[in-house]
């Protein structure tokens, strides 16, 4: 997600264009339900495509996972909050502070100057989340990562955000999220890293001038301070995660159930093909070759609710909606290209947006858009169904190599 | 030391850029933001391959910000910046780079997410500009442009790769 890049909703265009479409059957009807792969090992948790939290507007393409959190030291003051995003494209937990219980009593980190340390995170729509640092234990299925630092998003207690990172529209409740928190579990182990230990205009970190919180400042952050990846601190099957969805066929469907299976190597349900891993820059990015031209800041993120490239080869959706709109099912193909020149051929498809929408099916695997700048191929969500992607994490070894890698 | 020394750069720069435009879209007064470091370039040919107005009219001024995150302002040669580009670790902020702009921006967002495109890239053409943002965590980018002020002869596509 643009971070979270780009989650995307079409309930206007779908308004807009459900006249047109009610006379010929557009829409996507939703064939049989998809078999769920269930997680069994202990390295696995459940992750699900549904509609969403509850009043939340329709919601497509968006993986959610549940997590539990707790009271540092105190298994029994815990509560699973459902609905979390799983963002690939983003590291760290992040949840709507006003959906947790008091009762956790979550320790709100310091500053390196003792007051409050805050973040601010920034979506591409100029959308953000404000909200302090807290240490939680957290439980993905049997795995744990205690003394994890999340982000408690527009927590009440801290309401003075700094300018130059609130112009946009601050995320304070579901519906502006489409999701109750953010699981960022990509290629990184903090969302910020070395820049934010030693910068403190660094953007996404900030504190309190004052006892009273009355105004913030830039701050650095520790890296263990800043929001991260949960992975790195489970006690095992810590280098990395996959992400393991059924395949769909090419009709939108109301929903599937996949899993996540923490560790890379590490068991026999954590083997990647070591001819299919693809080594990614320090910055996540690896080469897409797609119509003679090579892209070389592609990503594979699950956050992004579809396809997102550039061609002037797909009629774009009317109402610019940034979607694109063929006449029927579309086949292409690209190469990704890892910068161990390992290179993968993958095929897929792009349908009539629109048409796709239309039947308000959470799962829509042929949805596709522009990106916008032309070095990038963001593959999202339809990306994942029917395989297992493998994540490893930056500076982490395995048996396939070190991370930052994508392998599937 | 590093804050200082920045501040100096700066403060040297805009010394020196007094007649040149380093400035808001539409506009040609010094954007508020912290900024890094400043490097300008103008004339006929500004980088090899990009193309120039017929008459040679516009200037590039490539700002780093202290987030580390860098724009591109590209203006006429009398000064007034008709596109911006951002790259980089945070978004900038945008009321400072799109000035009277931003407004549109804004509601353009707003009416997206109302729409049910949350947190999602923005694509804006209206009221005189034209807007894209993208990218992910750590990794942002996009342009935003007037029309009406490109310069005639500039191929502003070509301008914003």
């Amino acid at each position: 997600m643009n971070f979270c890049s780009r989650l995307c909703f079409p309930a206007a265009l779908m308004v807009m264009l459900g006249l047109l479409l009610a006379g010929c059957g557009g829409g996507g009807t939703s064939g049989a339900p998809i078999p769920a792969i269930v997680p069994v090992g202990l390295n696995e948790h459940r992750v699900y495509v549904d509609a969403g939290p509850a009043g939340t507007g329709y919601n497509a393409n968006r993986l959610y996972t549940d997590v539990t959190i707790c009271q540092p030291g105190n298994p029994a003051n815990c509560q699973t909050i459902a609905h979390v995003l799983v963002d690939t494209g983003s590291t760290g937990l992040r949840i709507l502070s006003n959906l947790l219980s008091p009762t956790l009593a979550l320790r709100t980190l310091s500053a390196p100057g003792g007051q409050p340390l805050l973040g601010c995170v920034q979506f591409v729509d100029n959308s953000f989340a404000w909200g302090p640092l807290a240490l939680a234990d957290v439980k993905l299925g049997a795995k744990a990562a205690n003394n994890l630092p999340v982000q408690l998003i527009a927590d009440p207690a801290y309401r003075n955000l700094a300018s130059n990172c609130s112009s946009g529209t601050e995320i304070t409740v579901p519906d502006t999220l489409g999701a109750n928190g953010i699981l960022g579990i990509g290629l990184f182990k903090e969302d910020c890293g070395a820049t934010c230990e030693s910068n403190p205009l660094n953007g996404s970190y900030y504190t309190c001038t004052s006892s009273s919180c009355a105004t913030a400042r830039g701050t650095t952050a520790p890296r263990n301070q800043q929001t991260q990846n949960p992975i790195p601190l489970f006690a095992s099957d810590n280098n990395g995660v996959a992400i393991e969805l059924p395949a769909v066929g090419t009709a939108p469907a109301p929903g599937l159930s996949g899993k996540m299976v923490f560790g890379i190597g590490s068991r026999p349900n954590t083997l990647p093909d070591p001819g299919r891993v693809m080594a990614a820059d320090s910055r996540g990015n690896i080469t897409t070759r797609f119509e003679g031209r090579n892209l070389a800041r592609s990503f594979i993120d699950s956050g992004s609710n579809g396809l997102y490239f550039d061609t002037a080869n797909l009629p774009l959706c009317a109402g610019a909606s940034g979607f694109y709109c063929p006449p029927g099912l579309t086949s292409l193909t690209a190469t990704m290209i890892g910068s161990n020149n390992t290179s993968i051929a993958v095929a897929f498809n792009v349908d009539h947006a629109v048409n796709s929408f239309a039947g308000s099916n959470p799962v829509l695997p042929n949805l596709a858009g522009t990106f916008g700048t032309a070095a990038s191929f963001d593959w999202g969500l339809p990306f994942f169904y029917g395989r297992k992607v493998f994540f490893g994490i930056e500076g982490m070894p395995s048996s396939v190599g070190t991370g930052p890698f994508y392998a599937f | 030391m590093k804050t200082m020394y920045l501040r100096a750069a700066v403060a040297a720069l805009l010394l020196n850029m007094a007649a040149s435009a380093f400035a808001v879209l539409g506009g040609a007064s010094f954007a508020p933001l912290a900024v890094r470091s400043v490097s300008s370039s103008s004339g006929r040919i500004l980088q090899a391959g990009r193309p120039a107005g017929p008459d040679g009219t516009y200037q590039v001024h490539d700002v780093q910000l202290g987030s580390g995150t860098t724009i591109k302002e590209i203006a006429t040669a009398q000064g007034t910046v008709f596109a911006v580009t951002w790259r980089g670790p945070v978004l900038p902020d945008l009321t400072a780079l799109l000035g009277e702009y931003f407004t549109t921006f804004n509601q353009a967002a707003a009416q997206a997410r109302a729409s049910g495109a949350r947190a999602s890239a923005v694509s804006v053409n209206k009221d005189g500009l034209v807007l894209r943002s993208s990218g992910r965590m750590r990794a942002f980018e996009g342009y935003a442009f007037a029309p009406s002020l490109v310069p005639t002869g500039v191929n502003i596509d070509e301008l914003l790769q």
